[in-house]
């Protein structure tokens, strides 16, 4: 029942925000979200570190004529992924406390629906459900930028929603093609993903045109275009700019994980065989997509354009490492999604705490904020090193397991990704430079002469609970890795000590038959 | 030989329906020609439907069976397709009930020629006999053409009423060429015989016959290139009758297809198979373009259909390829989730036509997320359904429809489709974008007509939208039962 409580009670709440007087939605929401936060926590009480297999599993069927059930299961892998999606819904309900002021009911309702569809994304092992949430998630976000967003949200929204639909239509069509090969293969019709890892799809190395290459394009194009790998990023940079913060926020800590946990959950070890002969083009697009992204953030002068060019370059990081198939490279790629999560969130939530006072995002009318605002400049400034990987905080952690998995898989393409950590402290150290020092800035200044703009003052005791626990998770997970990787070693290695043979068992079963005795197609076609 | 009592049966359900499509018509001939109230006739007409549907339900049918000669056939599956067309009738009835152009003065001629339109789709639907196909396309057309054409002094049905009389004939006579090539190579009409006896005929006049005969099931399907009629009829017809035909046609001229399916097979042709092809991927590209464009909700739905029907016909595709089982299963759960969204979204249409001519654009849907957040919402629901978007209805119905595509090893063909499906979903956001996104008061002229019926058909379809993509076990065993 947990994890389906999980998935549940953000619906729950929806519903009950459907029903409370306007006044009360916003301290409802942030208890419940709370709560559920809190009660996500208790999984740790449960969960059994020293394996790899399936946990707190609840399978029931859902349509068995074709094999697709209701079944839910968490491991090492999706564990962090879950809780950052917990931990960040009472932050988003926090700091959209006054930003958001119209149509707040339906705006509550929107974020619950969301939270809903992004843990059933992390949490299913059923290929159409896990496509069921993953498209559905769509819908509340559309919402988030489209009725809240900023002038130009439309053709955002429009652009987010058409993109990632396109590429994940062409996924459907491979899980359908996979869930005749279970009835081919294994007797009976499933689209449970352990029974996927059973099949053996048919691969010709030096062919474009066979089955297992062209399914991996499918699942892959869907995938890079939510995470966004180079050249399909040219979503982000809009759906991020025309969001409002909590839509920003949401979408780059949580909704781009949804990209890139879908290749360690799918394409890497489903399509095993075409991911390794694949994986320097992979790698390739990663490396491209660091160093590209530092270089166009560079060039933002908008720094909400600019966090959101730096998300294409972490980003591109997490491809980078998990397309080195080593377990250097699958520990630092789960450990940054994590630490992008934190980081670029943090990041989006500064970057909208200073548009609310200013309502500008040139970086050019500022300057000199450090002394207006100190409180601010502290932790900015802590993001700040955790984005552009300074040790002693998450980012250098993740980054560095990444690029030693590069490095030994391909030492070329290790060389390339690693301009990306110069360009990136140059980008973020120059944006950072030209907000909080120098000469104070138009925006900046008073009306009369050593004075600050009346509107710049320092964080509210609200931002400061929203961005304390953040800065504390920074600096935790740069000095106590181990802390967090410890839960998801099993999981990981058993990912990367099986390449070809990946296989999922669920816990407390051996064997672990996940068909059951359906009707099969034959039975259908008499 | 002979016409036995249980042939008779079989026909209960057209004879009630007959019968009481006559009474309004008979009441106001007796009354001088004077309209009888037109809540009494609507009454009437609803209780003729329900007991249609009554004597339909009660009837258990196990096997396949035939009568008058092998001229008409009923089984399960016929059973549940006539129990679908039932339920369009009736939302169909729902709709038209007080409708601004729906003519008051003429409702009972309206009622009687709506339900003599059911009677020619379950005809056509029951015919093993080419003649009798014949018999129920012209019976379905027939009051159609009328049906548009009735009440008001508007242009725009007029004109639509006479182009579908003429392209509708041009379609019969197709329909009736094709026949009698195909009693040339066969010398019989009954498509069971044909079938049986395709071995030792004369291929070449089968063919032909066979391939005329189904270009005429194609422009009563709407399928490009045999589609150029249908956007301005539809667009011309009162917005209950468009919701109607919209539907009802579709699913009846798709349940023949199915059942014809056996004498298509007779042509073992993969150019035939490739003009098929092209014929779903224009389909589906043509509707999807074209919609665009369209700032006419109304407008708008009607491509979003032809859309539709070329994702339907991949089905028959499928069938064609001998995966009748996954085929008619993927076919049977589309069109059951077709006719809600798409009646449920033409619903919401008829709500704001106040007159009789007023058309519903996409700039009058601005605000309406406030002004009226419930008929937003179900119509935001149709339309997410469309796309094809999870969880609603819509999603469940591509995965089965393809899947069955799939199984046929088509993988190009559901490429396209879902590329097409891709580029659905541009134009089934913008209302969305309209109703949600863009502020603006409601201007005091936009309001919805008082119509109950209308409001509680709306939300009957929003409802069975989101249970048949939640809940589509029962639904599915359901049609499985029926293969």
């Amino acid at each position: 029942m947990f994890l389906s409580l999980l998935i549940g009670l953000p619906i729950l709440s929806a519903l009950v925000v459907l029903a409370l007087p306007e006044g009360k939605i916003r301290i409802f929401s942030f208890a419940s979200a709370l709560l559920q936060f809190l009660f996500s926590l208790t999984a740790f009480f449960n969960f059994d570190k020293t394996t790899s297999a399936l946990q707190f599993v609840e399978h029931h069927q859902w349509i068995p004529t074709f094999g697709i059930s209701y079944f839910v299961g968490l491991d090492g892998i999706s564990l962090w992924l879950v809780i950052l999606t917990t931990f960040f819904l009472p932050v988003v309900v926090l700091a959209s406390w006054n930003s958001i002021s119209t149509r707040v009911r339906l705006f509550h309702i929107s974020l619950f629906l969301l939270q809903s569809f992004m843990l059933g994304t992390f949490l299913v092992i059923d290929a159409i459900l896990f496509y069921v949430f993953f498209e559905a998630s769509l819908i509340p976000m559309y919402m988030l930028i489209g009725i809240w967003g900023g002038p130009r949200r439309i053709y955002a929204t429009l652009k987010f929603f058409v993109y990632t639909m396109t590429g994940s239509l062409l996924m459907l069509v491979s899980i359908i093609t996979l869930m005749f090969m279970t009835n081919a293969q294994l007797g009976a019709m499933s689209a449970s993903i352990l029974d996927f890892y059973k099949l053996q799809i048919p691969f010709v190395a030096n062919e474009f045109f066979n089955t297992q290459t062209l399914m991996f394009l499918a699942f892959s194009f869907a995938f890079a275009i939510k995470v966004p790998m180079f050249p399909v990023h040219t979503w982000l940079p809009d759906a991020h700019v025309e969001a409002p913060t909590p839509g920003s926020v949401v979408l780059a800590a949580i909704m781009l994980k949804m990209g890139t946990y879908g290749f360690v959950r799918f394409v890497i070890p489903i399509f095993a065989e075409a991911a390794h002969y694949w994986s320097w083009a992979c790698m390739l697009l990663g490396a491209i997509g660091i160093v590209y992204g530092a270089l166009v953030a560079m060039v933002q002068p908008d720094y909400k354009k600019l966090v959101a060019y730096s998300s294409v370059s972490h980003m591109g990081y997490v491809m980078f490492g998990l397309f080195a198939l080593n377990s250097y490279g699958t520990t630092g790629a789960l450990y940054q999604m994590l630490n992008h999560g934190i980081s670029t969130g943090a990041l989006f939530l500064l970057v909208g705490f200073l548009y609310e006072r200013t309502h500008s995002r040139e970086i050019k009318k500022y300057g000199g904020l450090a002394s207006a605002m100190p409180i601010y400049t502290i932790i900015f400034m802590i993001v700040t090193y955790s984005a552009i990987a300074v040790p002693g905080t998450n980012g250098f952690i993740g980054e560095f397991f990444i690029l030693m998995g590069g490095f030994i898989k391909n030492k070329t393409l290790g060389a390339i990704a690693i301009f990306g950590v110069i360009f990136g402290a140059c980008y973020m150290l120059w944006m950072f430079k030209n907000i909080f020092f120098g000469p104070a800035g138009e925006l900046v200044k008073g009306t009369e002469e050593g004075k600050f703009n009346s509107v710049l003052k320092d964080l509210s005791p609200r931002e400061m609970v929203v961005m304390v626990p953040l800065v504390v998770i920074i600096l935790w997970m740069g000095i106590f890795p181990n802390s967090l990787l410890k839960w998801s070693q099993a999981s990981l290695e058993h990912l990367t000590n099986n390449p070809f043979n990946y296989q999922l068992s669920v816990a407390g079963e051996n064997s672990a038959p996940a068909v059951a005795s359906l009707p099969t197609t034959e039975t259908l076609e008499k | 030989m002979g016409v036995y009592i249980q042939d008779l049966a079989l026909t209960i359900p057209m004879a009630i329906l007959f019968v009481f499509s006559l009474v309004p018509v008979f009441t106001k001939v007796f009354k001088g020609n004077l309209e009888a109230k037109p809540a009494m006739t609507f009454v009437t007409a609803l209780a003729a439907v329900a007991i249609t549907g009554l004597a339909v339900a009660s009837r258990s049918t196990l096997d396949v069976v035939f009568a008058f000669d092998n001229s008409i056939t009923y089984g399960p599956m016929l059973k549940l397709a006539t129990s679908m067309l039932i339920l369009i009738t009736m939302m169909t009835l729902l709709l038209s009930y007080k409708h601004p152009a729906i003519p008051r003065s003429q409702y009972s001629e309206h009622v009687f020629l709506l339900l003599s339109t059911v009677i020619g789709m379950m005809t056509l639907m029951y015919a093993n006999d080419l003649i009798l196909v014949f018999v129920g396309i012209e019976l379905l057309s027939l009051p159609l053409y009328v049906l548009i054409g009735i009440g008001g002094n508007n242009v725009l049905p007029k004109e639509a009423s006479f182009k579908y009389f003429i392209l509708g004939s041009f379609a019969s006579a197709f329909l009736l060429l094709g026949v009698a090539f195909i009693y040339g190579a066969a010398q019989t009409t009954d498509i069971q015989m044909i079938v049986e006896k395709a071995m030792d005929m004369d291929q070449s006049f089968l063919t032909i016959g066979v391939l005329i005969f189904v270009i005429g099931l194609f422009f009563k399907a709407g399928l490009v290139p045999f589609h150029a009629w249908m956007p301005d009829v539809y667009h011309g017809s009162p917005t209950p009758l468009t919701a109607f035909m919209t539907t009802a046609v579709k699913l009846v001229v798709f349940i023949f297809l199915l059942q014809f399916l056996p004498v298509l097979k007779l042509i073992h042709s993969d150019a035939l198979l490739i003009g098929f092809q092209w014929i779903a991927i224009l389909t589906m590209f043509f509707g999807n373009l074209i919609a665009i464009k369209q700032t006419n909700l109304k407008r708008m739905l009607i491509y979003s259909s032809v859309a539709h029907a070329g994702y339907l016909f991949l089905g028959i595709i499928a069938g064609y390829l001998d995966l009748d089982g996954l085929a008619t299963q993927g076919i049977l759960y589309y069109l059951l989730t077709y006719i809600f969204m798409t009646l449920g979204a033409f619903a919401v249409v008829c709500l704001y036509e106040k007159t009789a001519d007023q058309e519903v654009t996409l700039d009058n849907l601005k605000g309406l997320a406030k002004a009226h957040p419930g008929t937003a919402f179900c119509l935001a629901v149709f339309l997410f359904s469309l796309a094809g978007v999870p969880p609603m209805g819509g999603f469940v119905a591509k995965v089965f429809l393809f899947s069955s595509v799939i199984a046929a090893q088509q993988f190009w063909l559901v490429t396209w489709a879902v590329l097409s499906a891709a580029i659905s979903v541009f134009y089934y956001l913008r209302p969305i974008v309209y109703m949600y996104m863009r502020e603006q008061e409601v201007p005091d002229d936009f309001h919805q007509n008082e119509s109950v019926s209308t409001l509680a058909t709306i939300y009957f379809c929003a409802i069975m939208v989101i249970l048949l993509g939640v809940m589509a076990q029962p639904f599915l065993s359901k049609i499985v039962k029926v293969l």
